[in-house]
Parts: structure tokens; sequence; C-alpha cells
């Protein structure tokens, strides 16, 4: 993963990745859980923040993290 | 703007320059030239039977040669190719660049958008002409630097303008080159006079033409239009960090839009109400 700047105006992020030069448009909630993982804050911090955000249930925001990481990885945000 | 240096052994450019840069300032205090370009009839044989004309940027061609009778277009052309890839001391958005009462107006524009139609109607209804095609934005300032040229319309455009406006001044329609008829309009006067006085950018516009469509500006979400825009950068990946942070500060000064229009009556009342 390169390093990355970011762009923001509600409701919407921009995502730059100054290595490769692509660009990413991420919701703001998306964006802040970016930002969260690659700060490496725990899990249970991460889960709660989902389920606040999107009112899940605690296991479906394991499978929101688990995707959203496994996104993010093949889109290279996250190592 | 820039010193441009051209060479050619063809008449229809000679006459091109005449007609089209005839109020330009000449260089002859000796100023470094920023561009030295070639637009020369191909030599052997071939002269007879297929007359072609080639163009050369600092001894490079960067296109196939075209017929003979696009020499003045080729020029335009590929001015507009050399300059997208040198001034890289500018983010250059493939985009129409005008002012009103020191509002900068960018307007990128796909093909089909209708970009330098409307851009050569507003100039003829008190728009200032900075650029029809690249806004040149310093990375130093942000203010975007005046390159003003001659107006390239295609097809129906031509007549569109023609009969918008009594005064614009026109030079002979090329048929059937790649983009089809083109023919270029002088650029007004007020565009020379101002061409050092570079603009803060005030309105990022989006333009759609869509027959038959209601006339809708609608604000577009500010990192939607920086998405977008980056598209219509020529030098972004060239500029990397730079680039983007050049766009962001540029896209959070501006208001963004989609303007949607099926008429040219509907579009310039749909412009000139941003600055009312």
């Amino acid at each position: 993963m390169g390093s990355l700047k970011s762009y923001s105006c509600e409701p919407e992020t921009v995502i730059y990745n100054v290595e490769s030069g692509d660009m990413h448009l991420l919701s703001a909630s998306n964006a802040e859980l970016l930002g969260l993982i690659n700060q490496k804050v725990e899990i249970p911090h991460l889960l709660q923040k989902i389920i606040d955000t999107f009112q899940l249930s605690g296991s479906e925001a394991e499978e929101y993290l688990f995707n959203l990481k496994s996104e993010y990885r093949k889109l290279n945000l996250i190592n | 703007m820039f010193n441009i240096a051209v060479a050619s052994n063809i008449f229809a450019v000679a006459r091109h320059l005449k007609h089209f840069y005839a109020d330009y300032t000449v260089n002859d205090s000796g100023d470094f030239t920023d561009l030295y370009v070639e637009v020369k009839a191909v030599g052997g044989l071939r002269r007879f039977y297929k007359p072609q004309v080639t163009f050369t940027f600092d001894g490079y061609e960067p296109f196939a040669p075209l017929p003979l009778n696009q020499a003045p277009a080729m020029f335009e052309w590929g001015l507009n190719w050399a300059i997208a890839n040198t001034a890289h001391q500018y983010l250059i958005i493939h985009s129409a660049i005008i002012e009103k009462d020191g509002y900068g107006l960018i307007m990128p524009g796909t093909p089909g958008s209708g970009k330098s139609t409307l851009c050569a109607a507003l100039i003829n209804r008190g728009w200032r002409l900075l650029s029809d095609e690249m806004a040149l934005l310093s990375l130093d300032d942000g203010l975007i630097y005046p390159a003003p040229r001659p107006v390239s319309l295609k097809n129906k455009s031509i007549q569109i303008i023609k009969d918008f406006s009594a005064e614009a001044v026109f030079g002979e329609v090329v048929p059937d080159t790649l983009k089809g008829d083109i023919a270029h309009m002088v650029a007004p006067e007020s565009a020379l006079l101002q061409q050092s006085t570079p603009v803060k950018p005030a309105f990022l516009v989006f333009p759609h033409y869509q027959d038959n469509a209601e006339k809708q500006l609608k604000q577009l979400p500010k990192a939607r239009a920086l998405m977008t825009l980056a598209e219509h950068a020529f030098n972004f990946n060239i500029l990397g960090e730079e680039g983007f942070d050049a766009m962001a500060n540029m896209i959070d000064q501006v208001e963004c839009y989609d303007f949607t229009y099926a008429d040219l009556a509907t579009a310039l009342e749909g412009i000139d109400s941003l600055v009312k």
C-alpha cells in the first residue's frame, strides 16, 4: 500500500493513492473506517463503529468489516 | 502566455496565422521560445497524387500525416498537444475556460457535450475567453492562466454560431477531418487585451447537450466532481500528488454543477444565472 491522501466533502470522500495514482470515491463512513483500519485500531472498536454507523448486529458487522477489508486490500488501500 | 516559433512551407498555414493570429504579439525581443513547431508538406512523389502534411514538435512527430488541406487544423491540434505535454507548471484540464465579472467558469466536456459551442456563444455575449480547449491551473497560485486561441467548432455547431452571432469571424470550413467538418472562429479582442490576466476559478460546470431535455442546473457533490475532473486532466498522472492537491484546492473554492440543456438560448440563460 502506498501513502494515501484524501479530499472529503460530505457525503463522500476521494482517496488518492500517491504511489499508484489511483483515485477512489468512498462514502464518508467507509473512508473513516479506512482511516481507522490503517491506524491499526483494534477490531472490537471497529466493529462497534460499524454497529453504530450502520445499525447492524454483531455478526453483520463482522461480515461487513471482512468484506470491506477484502475490498480495500484488492484496491491496495490497506496492507 | 507561450512564445511559439512556427516553421511551415504551406501557404494555407501562413494564411491561417495571418487570419487568426494577426493581433498577437510578435516576439522580436529575443525572449525565450517555449515551443518550436513545424507544419510541413510531405515531400517526394506523394505530393503529386496524395499531398500530406506532418506536424513536428522539437523534432518529434506525434501524429500520422494528414491530408494537406487539413494543415491549419493540424497546426491547432498539434499546438494543443505540445502545450498539454510540456506545460507541467500547470494542471491542464481539457475544458473551456471563460470569465465574467471576475468569476472564472470551467467547462470540461466530452465529445457531444456542447462545450465549444457554448463557449463560442458565451464569448459573443460578454464573457471573456481564456481558452476553449484547456484550463491552465497554476500549481503556484491556484489561478487559471489564459491562452486564448481560435475557437474550434465542428459540424452543426459552425452554422449554429454563425447564425447566433453576426460579429463572429470564421475561417474556411475544412470538411471530412477525423473530427468531422471543422472551422475556427477568431478569438475576440477582449481575450487578447486581457491575455496576461489570470482568473480565480469560481464555477465548474459539466455541460450535457440532450435533445428535448428540460434545462437543469444541478449541484454536483464536490468529491464526485473531483473524480470526474481528474478524468479531464491531461497531465494529472504526471503531476501526481501535486496535481491532486491543486485540483482538490480548486474544487474547494468552486461551485460544481451538472448542466443539462437542449438549446443555446436556455443554455446561456442557465450559465448567465450563475453570475447574477
